[in-house]
């Protein structure tokens, strides 16, 4: 019998591409302080653009948590890590007020008279300066990522949306600017008329502004790609009296209306929705009017109204998990 | 060895220092390269893996009779998985990874890559180095720069001297 002899396996010997998945499953702080400090082979699998963006992919998502009106309290990081929820400090010294973050980057703002705002890389240390606002002082900024495709992360751009105050004649007026990172040299003013001091939701490449007024109720959406906004009227029937709210899930707006103590009403904007082009729409509502909450939407809806779903409390919160 | 008889259709594989194992067919599809025999027709006689040894074949059939006796429950079968690999040694991985490679089993290879990694979990570049016996090719200046490069922002790395 042949009895081949080998010497020990050992991380040395498994071939690159095992390695590579190896460090892949690495947490990326143990990666920046060990892993490609451990010699050249590794420090190069680590640095390949294509390495950090599957790295970025497999990352465990979570929320940066920032206490804006003590400024003593540490800025925490809660996620959930095999199973467990786990809250850890975030050990970065962040310059001003936290705004938001898209794909790891953060945008920051420093106010000392004048507001100035920059993305932030906590994990590489990088700071890029956004252009100075000439507006008086920018209520809050948003970031996103946007167009390319999605194994190419050279071809993805980024844009800051600002939704500023300025005092004009002795009112306030709402505005909102617009900068694609690394082109634009400066803050390009969109269209203030509907924009209403609530706070702007955010969906993926979107930014949302409800109205809540009444039967008049209507949805205010700017997609951040094509910078075109699109109105969207709330079905009847969901405001007026009827207790709502509404909740940035992910990719899209969802529209809660309590009917009672155990049942609610979710109607969820969709994307197919949001991208196209959007006129306040009539028979929208009298498609989705009252007496039909037990009635799945119309097929021909799907793809220009809202996409209205039905859920007892059980769903919503396998929805929402 | 690890045999499990009377099933069905059971296949038999043959370790590249010649040990002979006999398995479920319905557990060894598991592998896509035994499925892609079995699928062609070709998994009649005596199957020889030529790049598994003995001591490492019978460890993953071991957890291919394991993970496919558990009913669909994702739950569970991480659960096994966790618990079939948590006394293998870092040698053992390693022989698995490239075994689990070849026989092309994701999910096996998934959760050994995850274990190796987490070996490495918040120990120093010294610890690497020395337990997985890496040379350091960095001069000091080198090691020095590279450090510089990008300073990371969390805490609770231990120092070099540790366990």
């Amino acid at each position: 019998m042949q009895m081949r002899m080998r010497p020990s396996t050992n991380i040395e010997s498994l071939p690159e591409e095992l390695l590579y998945d190896i460090l892949l499953e690495l947490p990326a702080e143990d990666i920046y302080k060990g892993a490609r400090l451990v010699c050249k082979k590794w420090y190069k699998m680590i640095c390949n653009p294509k390495f950090v963006y599957a790295h970025f992919h497999n990352s465990t998502p979570g929320l940066i948590v920032e206490c804006r009106f003590d400024s003593t309290r540490p800025v925490t990081f809660v996620a959930t890590r095999r199973g467990r929820i786990e809250v850890s400090k975030f050990n970065f010294e962040f310059r001003g007020v936290v705004w938001g973050s898209c794909n790891g980057l953060i945008v920051e703002t420093v106010y000392d008279g004048i507001s100035t705002h920059y993305i932030t890389n906590p994990a590489t240390d990088q700071r890029f300066d956004l252009p100075r606002e000439e507006p008086d002082d920018s209520y809050s900024v948003m970031l996103f990522c946007y167009g390319g495709c999605a194994d190419d992360i050279f071809s993805k751009k980024y844009k800051a949306v600002s939704m500023c105050c300025s005092t004009y004649n002795g009112s306030k007026i709402w505005s909102c600017a617009v900068l694609t990172v690394g082109v634009d040299k400066s803050w390009r003013n969109l269209l203030t008329e509907h924009l209403s001091v609530s706070e702007p939701l955010t969906t993926e490449g979107f930014v949302h502004w409800p109205h809540n007024e009444g039967e008049g109720a209507y949805v205010f959406t700017l997609n951040v790609e094509t910078e075109i906004f699109t109105v969207t009227p709330v079905p009847q029937g969901c405001g007026g009296e009827r207790l709502t709210y509404y909740l940035p899930t992910g990719k899209s707006l969802s529209l809660i209306v309590f009917c009672n103590d155990f049942s609610f009403e979710i109607r969820i904007f969709n994307e197919a929705h949001n991208r196209a082009q959007y006129a306040f729409d009539k028979s929208e509502e009298k498609k989705s009017s009252v007496g039909h909450r037990l009635r799945p939407p119309p097929p021909s809806a799907a793809g220009d109204g809202p996409k209205v779903e039905h859920c007892s409390y059980s769903d919503i919160r396998k929805k929402f998990k | 060895m690890a045999a499990e008889t009377g099933t069905p259709t059971t296949l038999t594989l043959k370790s590249n220092d010649d040990e002979l194992f006999s398995v479920a067919e319905s557990a060894a599809i598991l592998s896509v390269t035994i499925r892609n025999m079995v699928e062609d027709g070709c998994a009649g006689g005596v199957i020889p893996l030529d790049n598994v040894d003995g001591k490492t074949l019978a460890s993953v059939i071991t957890y291919m009779n394991g993970i496919s006796a558990i009913p669909a429950d994702e739950e569970k079968k991480k659960s096994y998985r966790d618990k079939f690999l948590s006394d293998k040694d870092f040698e053992t991985l390693a022989d698995m990874v490239l075994a689990a490679n070849y026989l092309n089993m994701s999910c096996l290879m998934d959760a050994v890559s995850a274990k190796i990694a987490q070996v490495m979990e918040k120990k120093s570049v010294g610890w690497v180095r020395r337990k997985f016996g890496i040379e350091n090719d960095y001069t000091p200046e080198e090691e020095a720069a590279v450090k510089e490069e990008h300073k990371w922002t969390f805490e609770g790395v231990e120092t070099d001297d540790d366990n």
